[in-house]
C-alpha cells in the first residue's frame, strides 16, 4: 500500500478558555496561530467562533474567508453540532436530525470547508439520508469517532455497514485520538488532586478505567466505591471525566477505517517537562495513518479549559506541534 | 465544573433598579446553546429568589423563566451575557453588597447518557458577593 502523508492543523477548540474570556477576537487566534506557527490548516467550531451559526451572515462569510486568506490557512473543516436534545423533554427524530444538520452543511458550503465534522450522536440513518445533500453542497460529512465510539462500537458498526452499502465520497470518519489512550493524563490527574481527590481514590479510578467494560458501567461502580471514600458528587463528576474522555481502543485498530478517514483530531491533555504526551502514543498512531495510506490533516485540540487554567492554550499547542515535528521527522527521515 | 465557570459572574453582573435587581451571567460551555438547554437557580442573601416572577432576557427580548424549557430557538451566543431579571420589593441600593448564590445548569444537547439518553447535565454553583451597580 502507498504510504500517506499527515499535514498538520490547529482547531480554534484549543482556544475555548481564552475565547471565552472575551479578550481575543477571531482574528486574534487565528494571527497567534499564525505567529507560533501552529500548521497550515485551520478548524474552527461553527457555534462556538460564529454568531447566529449555522445562519451567518455574507458579511461573517468575508471575514472568515479573508481572515483564513490573511494568515494562509487551508480550510480543513468545520465543526457541526449535532444537538438532537435541544428540547430535552423531546428528542428530535430522524427527519428533525436531518433537517438539522442541512443548515450547518450550508453554512460549511458558504464558508469553503471542505469537511463538516458531525457527531455519532445522529444515527447511520441520518446521515444516508443527508448525502444527496451534501452531495450537491460539496461537502463530506466526516462522523467523529470521540470515546466511546470506538471503532467496533455498534453505532459504529451501524455506520461502518451504512459507508459500505452507499459507498459515498461524502461520509467519512474523524477519528480522535483521545479514543485510543493507554493512561489517563498526568494533567488531568493532577486537576483532580487540585480538587481534593486523594491518591487512594484515584487509584480506584485507574484500576476502573483498565477494565474492559462499557462506560456507564465504570460510572456506576466508581460512584459508590469513591464515595465511600469522602468523595463529594463534584470529585466524583471530576473522577467520571477520565472515563467519559480517555478512551482505551488499541490504537492498531484505527487501520480498519482508513479508508475512510478524511481527518483526524490530535486530541490532548499537557506535555511532561520532555514535551511527551505519555497517556497518547501519537508516534503510534502518526505510522498506523500513514502506514495505512491517510492523506489528510491533524488538528490540534487541546482540552484543557475543561479541567486546568495553569497553562496558556497556545503554549499547549505548540508543544503539541513540536512534537508532531520531531515525529514526522523521524517517520519521514 | 471547570475552569470556565469564573466567566459566568464578573465583578459587575450585579445591578439593580426600582423594581429590583438584574444579574448578567456567561454560559460556561465552550459554544452557543439555546435557552432551553439551561435552568438556574439564585439565591440573593441567601434567599431562594421566586421562579414564578423571574424573566430571562437575550439580546433585548425578555421571557418568563419557567418556559426557558421552550425556547429552543432563543441561542445564546457563548461571548454574550444574559439578563436575570428578578422583581423585589425593597430591592439593594447601588454600592450595596450582596451574597449571590448562583447554579446555572447546562443541558449539553449532543452528549446523550444513560438508558433514557438525556443530556448530559453540566452544572455550576457560583457564590461571590457582588456590589451592586
Amino acid at each position: 500500500m502507498k504510504k500517506g502523508n499527515i499535514k498538520l492543523a490547529t482547531s480554534l477548540f484549543s482556544y475555548a478558555y481564552e475565547w471565552n474570556s472575551g479578550e481575543y477576537t477571531l482574528e486574534d487566534l487565528i494571527r497567534k496561530t499564525r505567529e507560533l506557527n501552529l500548521g497550515t490548516g485551520l478548524e474552527i467550531i461553527g457555534f462556538q467562533s460564529l454568531r447566529n451559526f449555522p445562519y451567518i451572515s455574507d458579511e461573517q462569510v468575508r471575514e472568515v474567508k479573508g481572515l483564513l486568506d490573511k494568515y494562509e490557512f487551508e480550510f480543513v473543516a468545520l465543526d457541526a453540532n449535532i444537538d438532537v436534545g435541544l428540547q430535552r423533554n423531546k428528542p428530535m427524530d430522524i427527519d428533525q436530525t436531518v433537517e438539522y444538520i442541512k443548515p450547518q452543511i450550508t453554512a460549511a458550503q458558504k464558508l469553503g470547508f471542505p469537511i463538516l465534522r458531525c457527531q455519532t450522536t445522529a444515527p447511520a440513518e441520518v446521515y444516508k439520508k443527508l448525502v444527496p445533500f451534501a452531495e450537491k453542497a460539496n461537502v463530506v460529512m466526516g462522523i467523529e469517532l470521540h470515546t466511546p465510539y470506538s471503532v467496533d462500537h455498534p453505532s459504529v458498526i451501524k455506520m461502518r455497514e451504512m459507508f459500505e452499502e452507499v459507498d459515498s465520497q461524502y461520509l467519512g470518519f474523524v477519528p480522535d485520538m483521545g479514543t485510543c489512550m493507554h493512561a489517563i493524563p498526568d494533567a488531568l490527574l493532577t486537576s483532580f488532586k487540585e480538587a481534593g481527590v486523594t491518591d487512594e481514590m484515584i487509584d480506584v479510578t485507574k484500576e476502573i478505567w483498565l477494565k474492559d467494560i462499557p462506560t456507564p458501567q465504570k460510572f456506576q461502580e466508581l460512584g459508590p466505591k469513591v464515595a465511600s471514600m469522602g468523595a463529594t458528587p463534584p470529585q466524583i463528576g471530576r473522577l467520571n471525566m477520565a472515563f467519559s474522555m480517555n478512551g482505551r481502543q488499541p490504537v492498531e485498530k484505527w487501520a480498519e477505517i482508513i479508508p475512510w478517514t478524511v481527518h483526524l483530531h490530535g486530541k490532548f491533555y499537557g506535555f511532561d517537562e520532555k514535551g511527551d504526551e505519555k497517556s497518547i502514543d501519537y508516534e503510534k498512531i502518526f505510522k498506523t495513518f500513514i502506514d495505512g495510506g491517510y492523506n489528510g490533516y491533524i488538528a490540534s485540540e487541546y482540552e484543557g479549559s475543561a479541567f486546568t487554567d495553569e497553562f496558556s492554550a497556545f503554549d499547549q499547542v505548540e508543544k503539541q506541534h513540536k512534537l508532531f515535528h520531531k515525529i514526522l521527522k523521524k517517520i519521514n527521515g | 465544573m471547570g475552569p470556565l465557570d469564573k466567566y459566568i459572574l464578573r465583578e459587575d453582573a450585579l445591578s439593580c433598579n426600582d423594581q429590583g435587581i438584574e444579574l448578567k451571567f456567561q454560559s460556561h460551555w465552550y459554544r452557543a446553546l439555546p435557552l432551553s438547554c439551561m435552568d438556574f437557580n439564585l439565591k440573593v442573601n441567601g434567599v431562594d429568589v421566586d421562579d414564578e416572577k423571574v424573566e430571562i432576557e437575550i439580546y433585548g427580548k425578555r421571557f418568563p423563566k419557567n418556559k426557558m424549557l421552550d425556547l429552543k430557538d432563543q441561542w445564546l451566543f457563548i461571548l454574550d451575557k444574559a439578563t436575570v431579571h428578578v422583581p423585589m420589593q425593597s430591592p439593594p441600593k447601588k454600592g450595596e453588597t450582596c451574597q449571590i448564590d448562583f447554579k446555572l445548569d447546562l443541558y449539553i444537547p449532543y452528549i446523550l447518557i444513560g438508558p433514557e439518553q438525556n443530556p448530559l447535565l453540566a452544572g455550576t454553583l457560583v457564590t461571590k458577593k457582588l456590589v451592586c451597580q
